[in-house]
């Protein structure tokens, strides 16, 4: 009962529609350079629980922001913070693809799990703030606490990368050829092993006990348009479970290299490759002309299939140079043809714009998006190229 | 930390095989699957009879109607969309997982999984926050990622989940 009165009385609270600068469970900053403004937010769907010594946020609402700089808006991270000390307390929403120019209005959905512990002490218990502004130059605004930038830009040139072949599709063939490439995108996708990942703790008890694991060497898919090549990797592993590999690489453009992702796929003893994601790096990423470095980050990731009556054991591993950011803020990606003749694109996840370009395809038909594709790429202000 | 005595329910068990189980229910039915060689026939079945299910081939000719267009493709990937609130979709084609975060730190009641990987040399306790989504991505800061897409405002939603 007292639980029950206390979680209604904390979702009364948060039901209240919160603006920019006023107190309440949820609050919502722009940062001084920031050319948002809030118009409204509404978290009235969330719902707060005490559990054991912590607060259990389901935070479910929207911020609807104008836009009032001069280039159009193409991203927006925001930073969304309940403790962050503790798992579970920091997390961004990121939107990608939006196109909002000078006095339009758009509108940001979340929808997460968040934890706190209790007893939380006074003030809001979510704080949001809008970390970074992706603009169609590829410009960027904000303070980037949560180092989203990156990956913000990657994410849009990917974009322009993709919705140039499903145009080029489209102009060439018309609906029958769009239809053609988004349903194989749809099949890729459906047969794409998937696989499961999860940060693990090691157990004060053994974890890094002499002997445990063994040492797994990586293969790479090298890009001979690559700005960087990899040399060797290792990474400690045990089962399902495996440490962040420790990757050697080497710049090799003639000038410096800020900041790189490199892909990590992993095969299991039953001869299925998964995409993991990305090698976690250490916050320095810079690469000198011609330097030769170690990824080295903490971090161990227990690994799961979809079938739980399956378990997975690590056999071997596999690493590709998934983006580069140079000194003169250009980026490089691999191109679809490079990701097709290394058949990496079979096992990495589609780019986010695929993904929602292929699940307006299928909800809304190929009008849609046609429209869609039309509408973003008359706005570019460059086209994709490495 | 025991095997849970109970058997869960065989349509609890046929969800998990078909990644169809909320976050806790997932979790506490999984966790009792992997120690009771039973319920993991039953799961393994289960998962079979879907495999099956999933290997129908998709019609030859599909209609270029909108409708015909998303009864192709469902059928083709055997997607079951499972929004997790109106207007959500998290777009993991062939699984109908949410985007969902098992909460398991700090509940007193016997969470903490200590001999879940005890097979393995290498001991975890389990993860005091769980990303539990077969299209969670580590990202290159070493956080979770993972990939919704909003219906309505026809946007794709990037959640990533930093952790200290």
């Amino acid at each position: 009962m007292i639980r029950s009165a206390r979680r209604l009385a904390v979702a009364l609270l948060a039901s209240m529609p919160v603006v920019s600068g006023q107190h309440g469970q949820v609050t919502v900053t722009v940062p001084d350079g920031v050319p948002l403004h809030v118009v409204s937010t509404d978290f009235g769907d969330s719902e707060f629980e005490a559990r054991g010594g912590a607060l259990v946020i389901e935070l479910a609402g929207s911020v609807r922001f104008r836009h009032e700089g001069h280039d159009a808006v193409r991203a927006v991270t925001l930073a969304i913070r309940a403790d962050e000390r503790m798992m579970g307390g920091t997390a961004a929403v990121s939107v990608p693809s939006l196109h909002a120019t000078r006095g339009e209005e758009f509108t940001v959905y979340c929808s997460l799990r968040m934890l706190r512990p209790l007893p939380a002490p006074p003030g809001p218990v979510v704080e949001i703030v809008t970390d970074a502004v992706l603009l169609d130059t590829l410009v960027a605004v904000g303070p980037d606490r949560l180092g989203s930038l990156h990956q913000m830009k990657v994410r849009e040139l990917e974009a322009r990368r993709d919705r140039e072949f499903f145009l080029t599709r489209w102009r060439s063939g018309g609906r029958e050829e769009l239809a053609s490439a988004m349903q194989a995108s749809l099949r890729r996708q459906a047969a794409q092993p998937r696989l499961g990942v999860q940060p693990a703790l090691a157990g004060a008890a053994t974890a890094g006990r002499p002997g445990a694991g063994r040492e797994v060497q990586f293969a790479f898919v090298q890009d001979p348009d690559a700005p960087i090549i990899l040399e060797r990797g290792t990474a400690l592993v045990s089962g399902s479970i495996s440490d962040a590999p420790r990757i050697t690489l080497r710049n090799r453009e003639p000038q410096e290299i800020r900041t790189f992702e490199i892909g990590w796929l992993v095969h299991d003893r039953n001869g299925g490759t998964y995409s993991v994601g990305s090698a976690p790096v250490s916050t320095d990423t810079r690469l000198a002309v011609g330097q030769r470095r170690e990824t080295a980050a903490p971090g161990r990731f227990e690994l799961f299939l979809a079938d739980p009556a399956r378990d997975l054991e690590i056999e071997a591993m596999t690493a590709y140079v998934r983006s580069v950011e140079l000194e003169d803020e250009s980026l490089w990606v691999p191109t679809r043809s490079a990701l097709e003749e290394s058949r990496l694109v079979e096992i990495v996840p589609v780019s986010t714009e695929e993904l929602r370009l292929t699940e307006l395809y299928r909800l809304r038909g190929p009008a849609v998006v046609v429209e869609e594709l039309e509408k973003l790429s008359s706005e570019n202000t460059g086209s994709y190229a490495n | 930390m025991s095997i849970r005595k109970r058997h869960p329910d065989e349509r609890k068990l046929s969800l998990l095989a078909s990644n169809d189980l909320g976050p806790m229910d997932r979790w506490r039915v999984h966790r009792h699957v992997i120690r009771c060689d039973r319920c993991a026939a039953t799961v393994a079945a289960h998962a079979r009879m879907r495999a099956e299910m999933l290997k129908e081939p998709p019609p030859a000719q599909p209609d270029f109607s909108a409708l015909a267009h998303q009864v192709h493709v469902e059928v083709a990937q055997a997607t079951v969309a499972a929004p997790r609130r109106p207007g959500w979709t998290v777009p993991v084609a062939g699984t109908a997982v949410a985007a969902l975060i098992l909460i398991v730190l700090t509940v007193p009641s016997g969470i903490w999984e200590t001999d879940r990987s005890a097979p393995h040399p290498v001991q975890t306790t389990s993860v005091p926050i769980l990303a539990e989504s077969m299209d969670a991505q580590v990202t290159t800061a070493g956080a979770l990622s993972v990939r919704s897409f909003h219906s309505e405002s026809a946007t794709l939603i990037v959640t990533t989940y930093h952790f200290p």
